[in-house]
């Protein structure tokens, strides 16, 4: 049977098709948030009576300040889908590595890198991020790197456990036989075998990182000079939208958090099912 | 786990010690106050003495249960974060404990009559609430049910008119009933499905075999045997949970204006009170640890094999 390509193999599931047009469409909007948003909300002179419900002119409504709703559901796609790229990536990458590294060299940089991992994964998350965000202030890339820092010790942990099984298999005990240094095993073959489970665990990581962003966001610690769900959010709780009646303040954001955190979850899914064909019969 | 504790506690001075600015200055607040009255202040904080000595001095307070005093309660900051403790403890134990107890019964009841529909509406839903904002559904509670229909209150803990102790016990309860119905929604899938899974397993183990030959009926496998063996491996998937519920906590509170020591974290961050906000954080990280240990220990409890591996 001729192998097809990984986008095809994507698209024959059903997570696959529908987190791949869910996510598509995201981007676009993401990306071409000036063009297609109808208002933009980052100018001041564009905001028009607060509280409306949504209407043909405005529909989604307007928040508080009088800013389109639809327009800041938009941009703030910019944010969520940014930090959901760069942890899922940084998540990946850090904790693929030192995972490999660890069940490659064992000894010392095994127990502690894995003494490390137990630490932060007991770690109540919400409130030492809060305290982090307190001391040195909230931003855009403070926030990326603690969900970095906090993400990349379960991966470790999965890709440790892939790189033993892993090592045990003949062929790199032939490979090691003929010469090869650990390193070059580790790169070569050990690293190339985690490859898929690491494309699945950055798609939960980019999951739960938008999650998390609105959790924070909504708290108030979001980046200050960003449109985001969350940050919409925390205004609509803090401006009393709900006593105000304006339930679509509050409801559209989360559904916009959902939709682009469930499909990222899916998309991982479906990364399972094609990485490993015996999944999809269990499930039938 | 003492590690763990040492490590936090390791962290959090190096944080604090990271920000900018004399601590002293941010707890009398105006700097026209005159140097020697700055330098007592200093004395007694120990702030005149090397950063590695501070550090010790900080270790063993700590070790004695002393993690300094609040900017803005001025009292010690144990003492305030310990009021909170029983209401986080109050709303997060309830709703975890019920579902753990109806995530068994519908996890092994699934499993064991092989509900191919309900199975996987169960397991959907378990999935999307993974990516359903809690704090969101929390919202959207608090409209529907508190706001639209008014069936319960729309924040706090306790109405201030409740004197007697029948009234305040009924009304902290009503108050709770929220929260709690949220966390209940948000835990129950994920353990029924983990339940379903384990039972699952346990189904296909030789001793389920030799009880159906021995004639048992399904009833009675399914207490003495599927329970039984599932009771244990539900208190390993309730260690991994554990930091989430009490960290998430934060969420929760904030949306019902319930005075725990989630709310505290944010009301010491937001008052830059940072011996508060430091001891709040570092005892929840050790409740989360003894919550764990405490999971361990239950599990050794219930399930003997456990405890010679």
């Amino acid at each position: 049977m001729k192998r097809r390509g990984p986008f095809k193999e994507l698209w024959s599931t059903t997570e696959g098709r529908f987190s791949l047009v869910v996510i598509s469409g995201l981007v676009v909007l993401a990306v071409f948030a000036g063009w297609i948003a109808p208002y933009d909300p980052y100018d001041i002179t564009q905001r028009t009576l607060p509280l409306q419900p949504p209407s043909t002119e405005h529909l989604l409504g307007t928040d508080g300040f009088g800013i389109d709703v639809l327009s800041q559901i938009i941009y703030g796609a910019r944010v969520s889908l940014t930090i959901g790229v760069l942890v899922g990536v940084g998540v990946a990458t850090i904790g693929g590595f030192i995972g490999a590294l660890a069940a490659t060299y064992g000894g010392i940089p095994d127990t502690l890198s894995m003494r490390t991992v137990d630490f932060i994964m007991v770690l109540p998350g919400l409130p030492i991020m809060i305290m982090i965000m307190t001391t040195i202030g909230s931003s855009f890339w403070v926030m990326v790197m603690i969900f970095i820092m906090f993400g990349w010790a379960g991966t470790a942990r999965v890709t440790r456990a892939i790189v033993l099984v892993e090592k045990s298999r003949g062929y790199i005990d032939a490979a090691r036989c003929a010469g090869a240094s650990k390193l070059y095993v580790l790169m070569k073959h050990l690293l190339p075998a985690t490859y898929s489970i690491l494309f699945v665990t950055a798609a939960f990581a980019a999951g739960g990182a938008i999650l998390a962003e609105a959790g924070l966001a909504f708290l108030g610690f979001g980046d200050p000079k960003l449109v985001s769900w969350g940050k919409m959010l925390n205004f609509a709780r803090t401006y009393n939208a709900m006593i105000l009646g304006a339930w679509w303040w509050i409801i559209f954001p989360g559904v916009a958090v959902f939709l682009a955190s469930f499909s990222i979850m899916m998309m991982g899914i479906a990364l399972e099912k094609t990485f490993n064909p015996r999944l999809r019969e269990r499930d039938r | 786990m003492v590690l763990t504790i040492f490590l936090a506690l390791t962290f959090s001075f190096l944080l604090i010690r990271l920000l900018p600015g004399d601590p002293a200055e941010r707890y009398y607040g105006d700097p026209r106050l005159p140097t020697e009255i700055k330098n007592e202040i200093k004395a007694a904080f120990g702030l005149d003495k090397p950063a590695y000595m501070q550090y010790f001095i900080f270790l063993r307070n700590a070790a004695k249960g002393d993690l300094g005093i609040s900017y803005t309660y001025r009292r010690s900051v144990v003492g305030v974060v310990m009021e909170r403790m029983p209401w986080t403890l109050l709303l997060t134990t309830v709703p975890t404990v019920l579902s753990m107890v109806f995530g068994l019964k519908i996890g092994t009841y699934i499993a064991f009559n092989r509900l191919k529909f309900f199975d996987r509406f169960m397991r959907s839903v378990a999935f999307a609430l993974n990516s359903v904002p809690t704090f969101w559904l929390a919202l959207l509670m608090v409209m529907g049910f508190a706001f639209y229909l008014s069936v319960f209150p729309l924040q706090g803990m306790i109405d201030p008119l409740a004197v007697s102790m029948p009234e305040r016990v009924m009304s902290i309860l009503r108050h709770a009933a929220l929260p709690w119905i949220t966390i209940f929604i948000v835990t129950l899938p994920s353990f029924a499905v983990h339940v379903r899974n384990l039972t699952i397993n346990i189904l296909g183990e030789d001793f389920i075999i030799t009880a159906k030959a021995k004639g048992l009926k399904k009833a009675q496998i399914r207490k003495k045997h599927v329970l039984r063996n599932a009771l244990g491996p539900l208190f390993s998937i309730l260690t991994l949970r554990v930091a989430g519920l009490v960290g998430g906590s934060v969420l929760i509170e904030t949306i019902f204006s319930w005075r725990g020591m989630g709310l505290l974290v944010l009301e010491a961050s937001r008052g830059s009170d940072y011996p508060l906000l430091q001891a709040t954080v570092l005892i929840t990280i050790v409740l989360v640890i003894v919550a764990n240990f405490v999971a361990d220990i239950l599990q050794a409890v219930f399930d003997p094999r456990v405890r010679y591996s």
